[in-house]
């Protein structure tokens, strides 16, 4: 249970990253990634989705009738967008100004979709509420990631702080969809290539630690 | 058929979602509560956009003018007289985008966003300074054109497109119904790109670029009341190569010739152009359409000069052909206060007898040269300046018979 915890816990970061590993919710992530505040405004409102929807499609994965499951999805994850979306305006005018209409488009980010069917549908609510936390942390960084590659080379600053001074010069196309895609591949690609490091390393741990009883 | 088992299936399937649905409704009812807006906050918010806009001590609310405020939604005087118009652009990536656009001094001094469904990171440069401070420094007089005036942001000209829109609908209201007393029109400015109330229209731009001939302008006094008429107008650059102006005294308040005419000058000076008096000649003017008149049948009477007192012409115009052409009130002398007859007048008159309206409003006499396609109207000798106001009485009949009576 304690390895199965941990598992869940840490899988959205890395080995399951929602955006360089599952490559889920590619839409947002391309769009908004301009602007490592906008990243971070973006995952905390995917963050509070996430959680809630897991929340409550596991509380209800046994009332809910497997047939008609996933527009009884749809209406949770719409619920709490609109929660969300409704709060944003209220309290964060000028976050909301910049997130424009990708907020109402939460509810079609497949990564929460995805969470709901694979994992809150089946799993007990604990567990659930912790694959949120991972997937949404793991969402947030990888989007962040992104986001700041894009804006310290697209504009030469990061949070808005002017980072080289004004004779920086500035990749402009970072900052339109090309620089997206780019930056993306390019991130997936090194994302891939850390993970399959890591992976040897750790498999030629256990090697090792098998073989080494024997030997002595 | 379906059997009981699945009928309660069905029930139940449907009673979840329902339920479900229900309580989702309630919790959205009750956050929309929660996160709804107080009036105080939305005034506040507003405040907030306008003092992000243009820092002012208040943002007095303006009615709005119908006519030229189509895609304006609200207007704001701030203190120190400057305007912020708030404008929906049209022409956007996601419809149309709102902008926040502040004047002061004649000239746009802040370009904000407001709500619009552009992508986000696609529209960031439009509304960096780097691009819209293009619009600053220029007097509003005329609209920006995309492309030769702004260069708009790559990647971003549905955005840029909007933007332009938005100003361009900011500097219309601005330049007619705000600052109407100033000037509207520059002549080193394109002919296509004046700015002319639309009660009026302008026809016949007699070359691409720099020679205008404006049939029908007019000027303004300070309190927005129109006046004088610039009647026939040929440019060239900014030096007036002939014109023919003049004030309808009807409409005006003038109690002299000379106070029409100044006014009439002035309509020039409104638009910086050069001239010097004697390529100008002014009358001022009067018109009267006999009652019932149609197109097929109008009689018209129109004031021709006061070289010896007041004289009329009346004009009997038929299917946009003058038929015929009378003096109603030559009380004996006026036509010819110095040896001239009837006869004499016959001499002048048919030259406009069964001459077109179209090309009696671009004839020219004496000096004053034709425009293109109109004829040359020889002056009685003698009776020069009677003449002259002859043709002007004819091109008032005509203008009239064009703009009143419907076809």
């Amino acid at each position: 249970m304690n390895s199965k915890f941990k598992k869940v816990a840490t899988q959205g970061l890395l080995e399951q990253n929602p955006v360089f590993r599952l490559a889920l919710g590619m839409c947002p992530s391309l769009a908004i990634t301009t602007l490592a505040s906008n990243a971070i405004g973006m995952g905390a409102a995917v963050i509070v989705v996430l959680f809630f929807s897991n929340l409550f499609i596991s509380l209800l994965r046994n009332i809910i009738p497997s047939k008609v499951r996933i527009p009884a999805y749809i209406i949770i994850i719409a619920t709490f967008v609109t929660i969300v979306q409704m709060s944003i305006y209220k309290w964060f005018p000028d976050l909301y100004d910049k997130l424009g209409v990708f907020i109402p488009l939460i509810v079609v980010n497949c990564l929460i979709f995805a969470r709901a069917e694979a994992f809150a549908g089946k799993e007990p609510v604990g567990l659930s509420m912790i694959d949120a936390l991972s997937m949404g942390i793991g969402y947030t960084l990888a989007i962040f990631i992104l986001a700041s590659i894009r804006e310290i080379l697209g504009n030469g600053t990061w949070f808005g702080m002017n980072l080289f001074g004004e004779g920086f010069p500035k990749m402009a196309s970072m900052t339109i969809s090309i620089g997206g895609f780019i930056g993306l591949g390019l991130c997936m690609a090194l994302f891939s290539f850390v993970y399959k490091k890591i992976g040897d390393s750790i498999k030629a741990k256990k090697l090792n630690e098998k073989k080494s009883p024997k030997e002595a | 058929m379906a059997d009981k088992k699945s009928v309660k299936e069905i029930v139940i399937m449907v009673a979840i979602l329902v339920a479900i649905a229900l309580v989702a409704g309630a919790l959205l009812a009750v956050m929309y509560n929660v996160t709804k807006l107080t009036d105080e906050e939305i005034a506040a918010r507003n405040d907030k956009i306008f003092q992000s806009v243009y820092a002012a001590k208040s943002y007095e609310k303006l009615e709005i003018d119908a006519d030229f405020g189509a895609n304006i939604t609200d207007i704001r005087k701030t203190d120190d007289g400057s305007y912020i118009f708030v404008v929906n652009g049209e022409g956007g990536y996601g419809g149309s985008v709102q902008f926040y656009i502040a004047v002061s001094g004649e000239q746009i001094v802040n370009i904000v966003i407001g709500e619009h469904g552009e992508t986000p990171g696609k529209y960031d440069a439009v509304v960096k300074e780097s691009h819209w401070s293009q619009y600053k420094g220029v007097e509003l007089k005329k609209e920006f054109t995309l492309g030769t005036d702004i260069t708009p942001v790559s990647g971003s000209t549905r955005t840029s497109t909007a933007m332009n829109n938005a100003v361009n609908a900011a500097v219309i209201y601005f330049a007619n119904v705000l600052n109407k007393a100033q000037t509207y029109w520059t002549a080193e400015a394109n002919v296509d790109e004046l700015i002319l109330h639309p009660t009026y229209t302008m026809t016949n731009i007699a070359d691409s670029s720099k020679v205008a001939i404006i049939e029908f302008g007019y000027a303004f006094d300070d309190s927005g009341a129109m006046y004088a008429t610039i009647n026939s107008i040929k440019l060239n650059g900014s030096d007036v190569e002939s014109a023919l102006i003049g004030a309808n005294v009807e409409t005006g308040e003038f109690t002299s010739n000379g106070d029409a005419e100044q006014a009439a000058l002035e309509a020039l000076n409104l638009f910086n152009l050069k001239y010097s008096t004697s390529k100008i000649n002014s009358l001022y003017r009067k018109v009267e359409i006999q009652e019932g008149s149609t197109r097929s049948n109008a009689v018209i009477k129109a004031y021709a000069g006061d070289f010896s007192g007041d004289l009329y012409v009346e004009f009997t115009i038929q299917d946009g052909v003058v038929t015929s052409a009378s003096l109603p009130n030559n009380d004996g002398n006026m036509w010819a206060p110095i040896d001239k007859k009837q006869s004499d007048f016959e001499q002048v008159k048919n030259q406009f007898v069964g001459k077109d309206v179209e090309t009696l409003i671009k004839a020219g006499i004496g000096s004053l040269k034709p425009l293109e396609g109109g004829d040359t109207i020889t002056p009685h000798s003698g009776a020069t300046v009677t003449s002259t106001g002859m043709v002007s009485a004819a091109q008032l009949a005509s203008r009239a018979y064009l703009i009143a009576l419907s076809e």
